[in-house]
């Protein structure tokens, strides 16, 4: 190379590292700012004042010492000045000025530092301006023309926000968002390309940015290899976590099919999910997905706040229809329930609340009508019948006083009744209080058998001693 | 009157030994109890008469002069009827308590539901059961490993017959994923009663309760498949100890299928001993978009007897039901409303009745809701009406409850109901007015009650049947222990 190339070179390098200094001091010149325009007449070079800064000096050494202002500004020919430069404020910026010119150098690149510099606005020789990032993005290749448009190349021109500790915590908060984070379905979709571009997200994020909602941030490699970052920790503090709702959940058939997919993709679920937020519902012996999940501590995101509305999980009427899914899915049963939760109503009247309020005196028309198996519950002879006898309402005494009121001489007339709610009867009357009248030995033999009745099949009865109780003597013959 | 509660004061000891006693090798116990107390308090109804010349009117049924309904029969110089005397109260305590100990070796676990009652009143026998001073509800060791399962003891057995336990042994085997089979045996015990048939509860209130307990004996086959779809056939008999006679032998096959939203269900309950089907139950829901579903049963019932009573000679007849329902969900909001109305009609009872025919149709009409209008908020409303063999009434419900924190909750209700009787000319509107709360008391322990006023308008027809009441219990519920899995802490 000619000492006439090599000085063009170095020259074309010099100003552009000048003028690419700009962009990683990101100066705010309000008070320091040089007046380039009335000395344009008098500095050739770029670096003939910002001396080595293409050479990797370092930031403070980039601007001229006052003194070298006195050879005009000796308060003779010109006032005297005070003048110190800018002083460099911190970046996430990656730009070396250095790299660049000895990359430039090596490319035979003929950009000069009015190349980022030059202030597009300006009319004289030295007008200059901070670069910007579309700068940069004229010569590194971008997806879009935007700084802040899709990409993925961050870490072309940022270093990771944890390494940027100069930045305050206000200029952290001050870091706009790209348009991408903005799409309706960015949260649900972010995980694979933070797992792919990982250096990108790592320019904005550090670890606590993911932990706001990622309780398990520890278990996935993205988060994890982000660097923790007091700022950030700052600013989330407090910060309610953000759970979109993916798309699986919207299936009506939800709740029978997610413990398939939990068991097979746990990991899924513990982004969202916590164990707390899964024994909401499996108050019971939790599923083998859910005892995966971690068990938190006091102070850390519980992930989903899964509140409890039965009626999401369970049809209505339910609580007294479930029989057939209990008699059958005792294993999905006691995802959620403990053995206890049964017990509750169905271990006598120990738990008022499963009926509704005031029940005790409204419940004839329901037990008239069997609506749900009083006997699963209560037992009709001591429960049901003690309970009667003590308010009033069993046939203790002589047959035909006044409870049946509303229809004269009931005595004659209660058979088709009988037959239809026996169950009711039961809870009044004994066995014993019915055989006055209905016994073959002893009563008025009033047959209490229909005509479905099979005196055949009773014969064959292995329990004929139940004949016996009205017949006496046996089983009459056939 | 006070009486102690010796069920609750021993079931109170049993607690204190397990909270104070130091487990060894890695063994745990945790304890969980609920302590309720409830205040009762009503009129009961007596036989009373009159004179009939002091009575209004002719015939069987007259009223006396103050507006009662009173029947008189021909030949009977008195008139009788039913009247409220005076008030009764009583306050029945259940102490609840549920242990369950670990630790004795991979899947081995020893757990027992015990149950303390006792009465704090001047009436003490006007709650069932009240004077039952202790209840073993359960109590067994298990073994509980992935192939199969064995327990030993007090036992609940869940089936398509229902719900209700007994003395003796079971065991579980899961050959296969979703498969499993049962079979269990002992000495059963009196359904909804957790007693042997020979409990003096049962034969001090009937005459020919059995004088021998029961053996019981039954295998349970269920196949799950994916997504919930199950199948289970159980068949169960049990036997006089002595052999002598049959208490009962049914058969129940129980189905639940689901299919996207769709979900069926079917129940058949065939008593073999009569060779009649108990109930036969088919359901099935389906969802219309996210928010709506939609259903429809039909369900024939008759009802079983143990074949100890004489009840089955008496040909009870059954009747068959077929309904509908509708919901609505927000599946954003907590807010519903639900619909369901159903009519049943009864099979021929085949007796004549000179008197005319016994009502043998029946309708139900339910409407429900619920909604948030406000953060911590909630409203209820129910309405239903029961228009049916035997009784009928309307009822309604306003519920209103508030949410101050995660701790603590408080309700307001508004009740009135209309029963309106076919036995019975007894007819009456009763309103009632209720609060309710909870308070939880750290993480392990919740405080609870409700307190409920009802006043009865009985307008001039029956003046002596009187429903006024009142109605308050309190509970208390607490966990002391570990918690399995956890280390102790949740």
């Amino acid at each position: 190379m000619s000492a006439a190339r090599r000085s063009v070179v170095l020259l074309g390098a010099s100003l552009l590292a000048i003028a690419a200094s700009a962009v990683v001091a990101s100066v705010p010149r309000a008070e320091d700012e040089f007046p380039h325009a009335r000395h344009r007449g008098l500095f050739p070079l770029c670096t003939g004042c910002h001396v080595g800064i293409e050479e990797g000096a370092a930031a403070d050494t980039w601007y001229p010492e006052a003194a070298s202002c006195v050879t005009c500004h000796d308060g003779v020919r010109e006032d005297s000045v005070q003048w110190s430069g800018p002083t460099r404020v911190a970046s996430n910026l990656s730009f070396e000025h250095a790299v660049h010119a000895g990359s430039l150098v090596a490319a035979s690149d003929s950009a000069t530092c009015a190349s980022c510099h030059r202030d597009p606005a300006g009319d004289f020789r030295m007008s200059v301006a901070r670069a910007t990032p579309e700068s940069c993005l004229s010569c590194h290749a971008h997806a879009a023309n935007e700084h802040l448009a899709d990409g993925r190349d961050c870490a072309s021109c940022h270093v990771p926000l944890a390494a940027a500790s100069g930045l305050s915590v206000e200029r952290v908060e001050a870091i706009e968002s790209p348009e991408s984070h903005e799409r309706a379905d960015f949260l649900r979709t972010h995980a694979p390309a933070a797992d792919l571009e990982l250096a990108s997200c790592a320019t904005c994020h550090a670890r606590e940015s993911c932990e706001r909602c990622h309780f398990n941030g520890g278990s996935l490699s993205a988060v994890s290899a982000l660097a923790p970052d007091e700022r950030v920790a700052a600013l989330v503090v407090g910060a309610a976590p953000e759970y979109p709702r993916p798309v699986s959940h919207d299936d009506p058939s939800w709740q029978w099919v997610h413990g398939a997919v939990a068991t097979d993709a746990p990991a899924t679920c513990a982004n969202c999910h916590t164990r707390p937020s899964c024994e909401t519902c499996h108050a019971g012996t939790p599923p083998a997905a859910v005892a995966g999940l971690p068990t938190l501590s006091a102070g850390d995101a519980r992930g989903i706040e899964v509140s409890m509305r039965v009626s999401l999980v369970h049809p209505a009427g339910f609580d007294t229809e479930h029989g057939a899914v209990a008699a059958t899915s005792e294993s999905t049963c006691t995802s959620c329930h403990v053995e206890s939760s049964c017990a509750s109503c169905h271990a006598g009247a120990a738990s008022p609340g499963f009926h509704i309020g005031n029940f005790l005196q409204s419940h004839g028309p329901e037990a008239y009508g069997n609506e749900v198996d009083c006997a699963s519950c209560h037992n009709a002879e001591v429960f049901c019948r003690s309970c009667h006898s003590e308010v009033g309402l069993a046939a203790i005494g002589r047959a035909g006083t006044a409870f049946h009121d509303a229809r004269p001489l009931w005595l004659l007339g209660h058979g088709a009744a009988a037959r239809q709610g026996l169950e009711s009867c039961v809870t009044c009357h004994s066995q014993s209080y019915c055989m006055r009248c209905h016994a073959a030995v002893g009563s008025w033999r009033i047959n209490p058998h229909g005509p479905d009745f099979d005196p055949v099949r009773a014969q064959d009865s292995p329990n004929k001693a139940t004949c016996v109780l009205c017949h006496r003597t046996g089983v009459p013959p056939r | 009157m006070m009486r102690a509660a010796r069920g609750p004061a021993f079931l109170g000891l049993i607690a204190l030994v397990a909270a104070t006693v130091q487990p060894v090798m890695g063994q745990s116990i945790r304890v969980t109890g609920s302590t309720r107390s409830h205040f009762v308090n009503m009129r009961p109804l007596m036989p009373d008469s009159v004179l009939a010349t002091e009575t209004r009117g002719g015939g069987t049924l007259r009223t006396t002069t103050d507006g009662q309904v009173v029947r008189c029969l021909a030949g009977d110089r008195y008139c009788r009827f039913s009247r409220s005397v005076n008030a009764v109260s009583t306050l029945p305590m259940t102490q609840d308590l549920r242990i369950s100990s670990w630790g004795y070796g991979q899947g081995v676990r020893v757990y027992a539901h015990l149950r303390g009652r006792g009465v704090v009143a001047e009436e003490q026998t006007i709650w069932p059961r009240a004077d039952d001073a202790f209840d073993a509800l359960v109590a067994y060791v298990e073994l509980d490993r992935s192939l199969f399962r064995v327990r030993a003891g007090r036992q609940w057995k869940v089936s398509g017959l229902g719900y209700h336990n007994f003395d003796g042994a079971s065991l579980l085997l899961r050959p296969a994923t979703g498969l499993s089979v049962e079979a269990y045996g002992g000495w059963s015990l009196t359904r909804g009663l957790n007693e042997p048939r020979t409990s003096d509860a049962l034969s001090a209130i009937e005459d020919f309760a059995p004088n021998d307990r029961g053996f019981i004996l039954g295998v349970q086959t269920t196949a799950r498949a994916v997504q919930g779809n199950s199948l289970s056939l159980l068949y169960q008999r049990e036997i006089r100890t002595d052999r002598a006679a049959l208490l009962s032998e049914q058969v129940a096959l129980d189905g639940v299928f689901r299919r996207g939203p769709a979900s069926f269900d079917g129940s058949l309950e065939i008593d073999l001993a009569t060779r009649e089907v108990n109930e036969a139950r088919l359901s099935g829901r389906t969802s219309v978009g996210s928010d709506v579903a939609v259903g429809a049963f039909v369900r024939h019932y008759r009802p079983f007897f143990e074949l100890w009573t004489i009840w089955g000679a008496f040909d009870p007849v059954g009747f068959l039901e077929a309904g509908t329902s509708a919901s609505w969900r927000d599946p954003e909001r907590p807010r519903s409303v639900d619909l369901q109305i159903a009519r049943r009609e009864y099979g021929e009872t085949h007796v004549t009745d000179i008197f005319g025919p016994a009502r043998s149709t029946g309708w139900r009409v339910t409407a429900s809701g619920s909604m948030s209008p406000a953060e911590a908020w909630t409203l209820q409303g129910y309405y239903g009406a029961e228009i049916g063999f035997g009784a009928a009434k309307s009822q309604g419900r306003l519920y209103a409850q508030r949410q101050f924190d995660d701790a603590t909750w408080l309700g307001v209700s508004a009740t009135a109901f209309q029963r309106i009787f076919e036995f019975r000319v007894a007819k009456g509107t009763v309103y009632g007015l209720g609060l309710d709360g909870g308070l939880d008391l750290g993480a392990r322990t919740a405080l609870s009650g409700s307190l409920a006023v009802y006043r009865h308008d009985a307008g001039t027809e029956t003046p002596e049947v009187d429903w006024n009441q009142v109605r308050a219990s309190i509970q208390f519920d607490w966990t002391i222990g570990a918690e399995p899995g956890t280390g102790g802490r949740r």
